[in-house]
This record gives structure tokens, C-alpha cells and sequence, in this order.
């Protein structure tokens, strides 16, 4: 089984890739953050955005790519309604970074490519017509495109997991919905599965496609080579009309942009999340596991825990699992200092609170329409947890957690608050 | 020194317009010319060129009813340095033409007109042709203010590639494309010149650089490409060697690698741009709209592309099929390199100095006898023009001649950043010749 | 240039011809590309090739957000509906 990854992913920079415009801020009203490069307007010009330069070296170095001196762009020319210009902007044989890899604990997963590019705009598709939001056209991306290395679905599971936590200690918004287009082969066809939007998705689509293709050999069918794309609705995929081929695309140099220097750009080493856990696990003889889940998405937990000694580990760990227990994220690492030499096992919450110093008035009472917008803003966030909805405990502890970290609030009466909010907009 | 420009205010714009618009009536200079009153020196600006609230069509159905919300950054430099645009001046569609005649309604020659008027800036020609101290501001990509500068009888500049920001320009072909000017006098021509100069942090392309004016004494005439120009444009333009030669200019006649295949080489790499270029226009958003909102999007887009003339329909199709990939190196990188080996090549031949030859090849043809010619044929009357255009050189044309009452233009070219020495040269030849202008308006 | 071929090509770039200007636009199309097959006279095989006629130095925008000439109206030109411009169907 061979399968292979192309994943866009979203750069945090706070405007877009080639004009000045917000990319994530303040987008509640459409097209109120465009411009006529964004939109496409003729006399406009592309200038590229320094920082996502630099991002993208960032997340091409931590992926081991060999770092391209001189990086260029092209234009790749196919015709859809979100596409202002009838062209992306995008790189191909000039990109930031090639030939790289993720380890996934031994077993190298080749990484042909990082790619930067504009994203399109966002459409909406009515019955007779399309409406088009432009806030999103010109966001910056990379796109990941990966060798057909990864041989099964846990390897598949792995390797996100492995490039998400990567791309998180780039800097990466890691709650948005990654776009993956996937490529598998069980016999000598390949098939494409284009377009799926999310991890869950993704590994649904990959796990439906291996079921299919084998059941075709197994009856001794031929398998097609082609595109197909996946139903969320009934977790399948299904064939699709292929779009343009690389012939049509036609990618040629962007004239409007130039050769952009990589080498003079300072780019700090790169973090490698459970590289550190295993560091640390050898240092302070502790479980790799625990410690690789703590900091796996989690900087501060990496940064807290290289500072302790090996005496201390033990205790730090211990003392993070309490913090988190209790909900309380918004500890200072004097605070986290100052209670790791305590003994803590036994403390409940407000026992916990008296010794950090933080008074039971900490738990203030959350206000109910404030929080409703929270609420809303998280949900769009994350689609799934609003298909998981209600009775989904994880998502709904996610939820108030998230809630609790944007208001600053904490406490049984907080939680049941949110609890109630929540509900209440999940069943409108 | 300063330019001498028409300034009309108020009630002398609104009888100036009235006039402008009497005469354009007959000559087609204009696709779009303002009643609003004026207050500066007046400026006329190619239709591919943003202005803030006026109509920007580039002569092309597809863009009918655009109207840009901002101003190019040329246009932005010379409002804020006293100049006011009275209109848009018509061209050939996108820029496609040499001849001015693919746009619905073509320009006519100011001398007579039978006769072309030169393409694509052919609007700008005319209007700098007919108004009193007048410049256009007008746009290059492979000839398109040369030949229109030759036919019309007046001067024309185009700068070095990136030295003007085309921010605000329709783009035609990225790679190429140079924002310059039409006018009467050295003079007014360095003024909007020195007003539009330098780096735009809203174009990449465009530069800081410092321009020269380094004049030369050695005049070089290109064998290899003589060798196409028609006998009696070669026997006047023998005339203007022989005035240079007593003007203490040395001449000498060399011959450049490659050049020949410089035709070639630009339409491919301005029709595999232009295609690009043109994916934007799909019929909504701005410009031309298809009302039916219901077709299939791949429907709807073709149905927008039909208001395409047939000139831009070609070059699109044949600039996708140059893209392809699986011929893009036989033509598109093949063409990349032509243009590297000349521009080396005319690189070291400008340090030493000028290249000078006949703007084109041909004496002004009427309209009547270029209407029905051939693409292949039409493309090689720009054997003179591309060279310097491909390969980003500052270059002007200028009157010399005056054939049974027809003005001829020659063309000089000299090394990248190097252009004010053009106008330096014309200033020279402005003391000792005698233009004969059609000028009608003032 | 193959009949197919030309048909692929009007469907890539999204441009209908009527049965006129089909007949005489690949004839054209066809003439040009001889005209251009001229430059396979020369090989220039390590010639470095020139994006652009004049070196471009890089240009980078920092990232942040500047005071701009706000679009008059971003609909002013566009068919619009609650903040969205209308698109075809897809």
C-alpha cells in the first residue's frame, strides 16, 4: 500500500500573502477585508508578504527539506469562481523547500515539496448561483506534498499527528481544518481522493478507499485510475470529473514577482516536539509517552518541563497534569516554580488555589451573552464538534474549556454556565 | 528646464472639450474624454492605464463599464505633481496591434485619414498629435509607442523596464510591459518623466534605480536588421546619417547574433504571458457581465470570453498552447534564452553607444492595405521595435523625414538606465530641426 | 497543429469560436507556430534564461496593515448580494 499527501495548511501571518489586507482578523462581514489584489482587479500587483516567506523556510527546515536558495513563483491557470485572476500563484520546480522528510520514530516519510500559495476565495454554492466571500482569497498557504511513503492507515495517523505537532511549534494555528488531497495506491493504479477537508475526514476517506480497493482485488477487478472525492454526508468516496491536468494548468514563471533570497532570511532552529520528548524521557528517565503527550501540542508544557531538574521531574509532571485537571492554564512559570516544591498530591481545587495564592473569587460568574458569542465563534471553528454535538463529552469538555480560556474564568458555576449556552445554541 | 504645458481652467477646459470633442469625432483619439473641469496641466492617459473614476476598457468589450476605484501609481505621482487628465485614449485592444486597428473604432491618422495611425498606443499619437503642448501617457510592450510616435509625427519614449511602476496598468504581458510617453519636446517629455520615475512598494518590478543621461558619440546602425527594411525608408533614413555624421556622431555598422529571431521570441513570451493575464476576465465582479447567473460556471466564463476580439482570442489560445506542458521548452524556454543572448549581446554594444535605425520598416500604410494582412505578416512589421522592447532598453522614436507631406520617425536606443540621454539627444536635434506638427487644438 | 488539439485548447482556455473565425484562426495559429519554429535554427542549450530584461532585485512587504486608498465601494463594478458578489453557478 502506498499513500501519499498533499496538505495545505494556513500561515499565522496577520496579512495576506501578497497584499496588506487582514488574513484572519475581523472577517465576520464578507468581503470587508479585500483589495483590488485580492480581488483580482487588473492594474493590480502582487508584493510578497516577508513574513510568510519566512514562516514557510521555518516549516520546510523542520521538515528536513533542502532549503531552496533563490525560491520563485508560478502561475497555475485553471477557471473556477473563487479564482480571481483565472490563475493561483503558487511555486512548483522555484519552491522554499525539497527532498525533505518527517521521522516517524525511525521510519522516514519523504516530503518532495513546501509549497507557497494564495489561497482562493470562499464560495457558496446556491441553487442558481454562487456568492463569493473574498476575505479568504490571497490568505497565505503551504502546501505539504509528500513522497507516496506512508504504507498503512496507523502510519497515516502518525504521520499527521507527527506533522501537526511540527507545524504547531512553527507557529501554526493548529485547531483549523486542514486541506488534504490524498493519493492511494493498494495495486498499481493510484487513485487521488481530492479536497478533504479535516483530519477525521481525512482518515475516514483514507480507511473507505483501502476497504474498497481491496475488496476490488480481492475480487479480481481492475482498479481506475482517477479522481475521486469523499462524501462526509455517507462516508464514502465517490468518482469525480477530473479537473484540469498538469498540461492545462500551463504553470509558468510569475512575472509580476522575482527570485526571492532564503539564505539571508535568520530562521530559528527548528522544535521537533517528540525529538524533545525522547531528549527528555533519556535526561530525567521517565516515560516517553507521558511526556510526548504533554508537549506535543503544547509549548509552554516543552518549556516548562526542559527547565526542571531531574529531581524534579517527576513532580513538574505531576503538577502540569494538576494544573490541568483544575482548568487552570493561565499559570505563570513563577507560579509553576514556586509549586513544584510542594507537596500537592493530595490537594483538592481550592486547597490547590489557597497554596497557588489565587483566592476562591478567581471563579467569577461568566456573562451569559458574552459567552454565547464565544460560542459561536468556536463552533465555526471546528465543524465537527458541532456534528458531534451534545452528547459527545470530549467535545463539550473541549468547548467549555476553550470558553473558560477566552474569558478567563474558571469554576463549577463557569462550566454549567457554558454547559447551558452550549446546549442551547447546539439545539436551535 | 520645465515643460510648457496647456493649463485651462474652468470655462476655458469646458470650450477646450467641446472642441476635443468635435475633433474626435472624425479621429477616434479618444475612448473616453472628461467634462469635469480641470485645474493643471493637462495630460491625456492610454486606456490600460488606471484613472481613479474614469472608465478603463483598454479598448476591449470585455472591460466595457469598468470603472477603477483607484489610480495607477504613475497617474497618482503626476496628479499630485500639478497634472490633470482630460480622458482615455484609445489603442488596440489589450495592446494587441501594431497598427491601431483592433479596436471597434480605430484611430485615424492625424495627417490623413486614409492612413494608420500606428499601434497599440495609437489614441496617445493622435491626441499628442492634435493638442497644443501635449503629452500622452502611453505603454509599450513590444513597439506599441514607437510605431505609433513614427506614423503620427511625434516623439516617443519608452523608458527602461521596472523604472516606471506598473502598478495600475491592465496588464498585457508582465515581463514587458513599460508605462511611457508621447509627446512634442524633450522638454515636457523629461517633466512627466521625472515626475513618475522610481520605486513603488505596490509593484515588484518595479526599481529604485538611478538614470543616467550618458551621451555617446557613436552612432551604430544594425546590419542584420536593415537587411529587411523597404529601399526607400533605408535611402531617407541614409539621409539622417549624413545629418548625424556632420553633427559630430560616429557611425558605425555592426552586426548582433540573434536578433533576427527577436520576433519570434517576443510573441511567444507575450502571448504565453498575455494568456495568463487574460484568465481574469470571466464576466462578472467587473467590465462586461453575463446576466444569467444560473449557466454552469465553464459556461458562463466562455460566454463572457465571446466579447474578446479576434486578435486577443489568438493570442490566448496559441499563448495556452505555448504554455503546455509538454512543448514549453521548444518555445517558451527557447525564447527565454533568445532574449538572454541579446540582451547580452546589445548590452555591450550600448556601452559604447546608440543603436539607431528607422522606427519601422515601412513607409505609413493606409488603412486599406494592412486591414486584411496576415498575423505573420503584421508581427514582422515589428522587426525594429522588439529588440529593444524584448529586452528592456530605453528607447525613442523622433521625426526625421517628411514624405509627400507623411511623417518618418527613426528610433534610438540606448543602455538600460541610461534614457535621459535620449532626451539629452533630442534636445540636440530639436535645435536643428523643424518639426511640422498637425496640431489643431489648443 | 492537430484539429483535436485545437479543440482542447479552446475548451482550456475557456474561448468559443463560431465556425468562421474556428476555420481562420487555426489556420493563423498554425502559420505563427511555423513562424516561430524558426528559433529551432538555434540551440543556446546553457543559455541562462531572462525571466525579465533587467534584474529584479527582491521586493518583500512587511507584514502588517497599511493605511490605504480604501476601494470606493469594493460592488461598485459587481453584481453584489448581503456583502457577497454574485458568482455563476457551480
Amino acid at each position: 500500500m502506498k499513500i501519499g499527501l498533499e496538505v495545505h495548511v494556513a500561515l499565522p501571518t496577520k496579512t495576506k500573502l501578497f497584499c496588506s489586507d487582514l488574513a484572519y482578523e475581523n472577517q465576520e462581514e464578507p468581503n470587508s477585508n479585500v483589495c483590488p489584489v485580492c480581488l483580482g482587479l487588473p492594474g493590480a500587483k502582487p508584493v510578497l508578504n516577508q513574513k510568510a516567506l519566512e514562516i514557510s523556510v521555518g516549516i520546510a527546515k523542520a521538515l528536513n527539506c533542502e532549503i531552496t536558495e533563490k525560491t520563485w513563483f508560478v502561475r497555475k491557470v485553471y477557471f473556477y469562481p473563487d479564482l480571481p485572476k483565472g490563475y493561483q500563484i503558487t511555486q512548483l520546480d522555484g519552491a522554499v523547500g525539497i527532498k525533505g522528510y518527517v521521522d516517524l520514530n525511525g521510519k522516514k516519510i519523504g516530503i518532495r515539496r513546501v509549497q507557497i500559495e494564495e489561497d482562493p476565495a470562499r464560495i457558496i454554492r446556491e441553487k442558481d448561483y454562487t456568492l463569493i466571500d473574498f476575505n479568504r482569497s490571497g490568505v497565505p498557504l503551504n502546501e505539504i506534498v509528500t513522497e507516496p511513503d506512508i504504507t498503512s492507515l496507523e502510519e497515516l495517523k502518525n504521520f499527521i499527528e507527527e506533522l501537526r505537532s511540527t507545524l504547531y511549534y512553527q507557529g501554526v494555528n493548529i485547531n483549523q481544518e486542514l486541506k488534504t488531497d490524498l493519493n492511494i495506491s493498494l495495486a498499481e493504479k493510484r487513485v487521488e481522493i481530492k479536497n478533504v477537508t479535516g483530519v477525521r475526514n481525512l482518515i475516514a476517506a483514507a480507511e473507505y478507499e483501502i476497504k474498497r480497493q481491496s475488496a476490488l482485488i480481492k475480487e479480481g477487478k481492475e482498479i481506475n485510475a482517477e479522481t475521486r472525492s469523499y462524501k462526509e454526508d455517507s462516508n464514502e468516496t465517490v468518482s469525480s470529473r477530473e479537473k484540469e491536468t498538469e498540461e492545462e494548468y500551463g504553470f509558468t514563471f510569475e512575472p509580476d514577482l522575482t527570485f526571492y533570497d532564503t539564505a539571508k532570511l535568520s530562521i530559528p532552529k527548528a522544535v521537533i516536539a517528540s525529538s524533545a520528548a525522547k531528549e527528555l524521557a533519556y535526561k530525567n528517565e521517565y516515560s516517553e509517552k507521558t511526556i510526548r503527550e504533554l508537549i506535543l501540542f503544547n509549548k509552554k508544557n516543552l518549556s516548562l518541563l526542559s527547565s526542571l531538574s531531574k529531581e524534579e521531574f517527576k513532580k513538574g509532571v505531576s503538577l502540569i497534569e494538576k494544573f490541568a485537571s483544575f482548568g487552570i492554564e493561565d499559570f505563570s512559570d513563577e507560579e509553576f516554580k514556586k509549586m513544584v516544591g510542594q507537596d500537592i498530591s493530595s490537594l483538592e481545587k481550592d486547597g490547590f488555589l489557597q497554596l497557588l495564592g489565587r483566592s476562591s473569587k478567581y471563579e467569577e460568574k461568566p456573562d451569559e451573552k458574552e459567552i454565547e458569542t464565544g460560542v459561536m465563534e468556536i463552533l465555526s471553528l471546528d465543524k465537527n464538534l458541532l456534528a458531534r454535538g451534545i452528547n459527545d463529552e470530549k467535545a463539550m469538555g473541549f468547548m467549555i474549556g476553550k470558553v473558560k480560556e477566552k474569558y478567563h474564568v474558571s469554576g463549577k458555576e463557569a462550566a454549567d454556565i457554558i454547559k447551558k449556552v452550549i446546549k442551547r445554541i447546539l439545539n436551535n | 528646464m520645465t515643460g510648457r504645458f496647456l493649463s485651462l481652467k474652468d470655462k476655458e477646459y469646458k470650450d477646450f472639450a467641446s472642441r476635443l470633442n468635435q475633433v474626435n469625432e472624425k479621429l477616434n483619439a479618444f475612448n473616453f474624454i472628461d467634462e469635469n473641469e480641470k485645474n493643471g496641466k493637462i495630460i491625456s492617459v492610454k486606456d490600460n492605464i488606471c484613472v481613479k473614476g474614469m472608465p478603463a476598457t483598454a479598448s476591449s468589450k470585455i472591460l466595457q463599464g469598468y470603472v477603477p476605484g483607484f489610480n495607477a501609481t504613475a497617474i497618482e505621482r503626476l496628479e499630485n505633481a500639478g497634472f490633470s487628465v482630460i480622458g482615455k485614449t484609445n489603442m488596440d485592444e489589450f495592446g494587441f496591434g501594431s497598427f491601431g486597428l483592433n479596436s471597434e473604432h480605430p484611430a485615424k491618422n492625424p495627417f490623413n485619414e486614409e492612413y494608420v495611425t500606428g499601434g497599440s498606443s495609437s489614441g496617445s499619437a493622435v491626441s499628442t498629435a492634435l493638442i497644443k503642448e501635449h503629452v500622452s501617457v502611453a505603454e509599450s510592450t513590444g513597439g506599441s509607442i514607437s510605431a505609433p510616435a513614427s506614423f503620427c509625427g511625434i516623439v516617443g519614449l519608452t523608458p527602461t523596464y521596472g523604472v516606471i511602476s506598473r502598478y495600475g496598468l491592465i496588464d498585457y504581458a508582465s515581463s514587458l510591459d513599460k508605462i511611457g510617453f508621447m509627446g512634442k519636446s524633450a522638454d515636457n517629455i523629461r517633466e512627466v518623466m521625472e515626475k513618475t520615475v522610481g520605486n513603488d512598494p505596490k509593484d515588484t518590478t518595479s526599481l529604485s534605480a538611478t538614470i543616467s543621461n550618458k551621451k555617446p558619440n557613436k552612432l551604430y546602425v544594425i546590419d542584420n536588421l536593415m537587411a529587411g527594411v523597404n529601399d526607400g525608408i533605408k535611402d531617407r533614413f541614409e539621409g539622417l546619417l549624413t545629418k548625424l555624421s556632420e553633427k559630430d556622431y560616429k557611425i558605425e555598422h555592426i552586426k548582433i547574433d540573434y536578433l533576427e529571431y527577436s520576433v519570434p521570441a517576443y510573441y511567444i513570451l507575450s502571448m504565453s504571458e498575455a494568456s495568463t493575464n487574460l484568465a481574469k476576465y470571466q464576466g462578472f465582479k467587473y467590465g462586461f457581465k453575463v446576466k444569467d447567473f444560473s449557466l454552469n460556471y465553464n459556461e458562463f466564463f466562455m460566454s463572457a470570453r465571446k466579447q474578446f476580439g479576434k486578435e486577443a482570442k489568438r493570442r490566448v489560445i496559441l499563448g495556452t498552447f505555448i504554455r503546455s506542458k509538454s512543448i514549453k521548452q521548444k518555445y517558451y524556454e527557447k525564447a527565454l534564452a533568445i532574449r538572454h543572448a541579446i540582451i547580452a549581446r546589445m548590452n555591450k554594444i550600448l556601452k559604447e553607444g546608440f543603436i539607431i535605425m528607422p522606427s519601422m520598416p515601412i513607409f505609413t500604410p493606409k488603412i486599406s492595405e494592412v486591414k486584411d494582412i496576415s498575423p505573420v505578416e503584421a508581427y514582422s512589421m515589428d522587426m525594429l521595435t522588439v529588440p529593444p522592447n524584448l529586452c528592456g532598453f530605453p528607447h525613442m522614436s523622433f521625426p526625421y523625414f517628411y514624405e509627400k507631406g507623411m511623417p518618418l520617425g527613426a528610433q534610438i536606443i540606448t543602455d538600460h538606465f541610461n534614457d535621459y540621454s535620449l532626451l539629452d539627444f533630442l534636445s540636440e536635434w530639436e535645435s536643428n530641426f523643424k518639426y511640422k506638427f498637425k496640431e489643431e487644438i489648443s | 497543429m492537430e484539429k483535436d488539439e485545437f479543440k482542447r485548447l479552446l475548451k482550456t482556455a475557456r474561448i468559443e469560436l463560431d465556425e468562421a473565425d474556428s476555420v481562420s484562426i487555426e489556420k493563423d495559429i498554425n502559420d505563427i507556430l511555423r513562424f516561430f519554429d524558426k528559433l529551432q535554427e538555434v540551440s543556446l542549450k546553457d543559455e541562462e534564461l531572462a525571466f525579465h530584461p533587467v534584474e529584479i532585485p527582491e521586493k518583500l512587504r512587511e507584514d502588517s496593515v497599511e493605511e490605504k486608498n480604501k476601494l470606493g465601494g469594493v460592488f461598485y463594478n459587481a453584481e453584489s448580494y448581503r456583502f457577497y458578489f454574485l458568482g455563476p453557478k457551480i
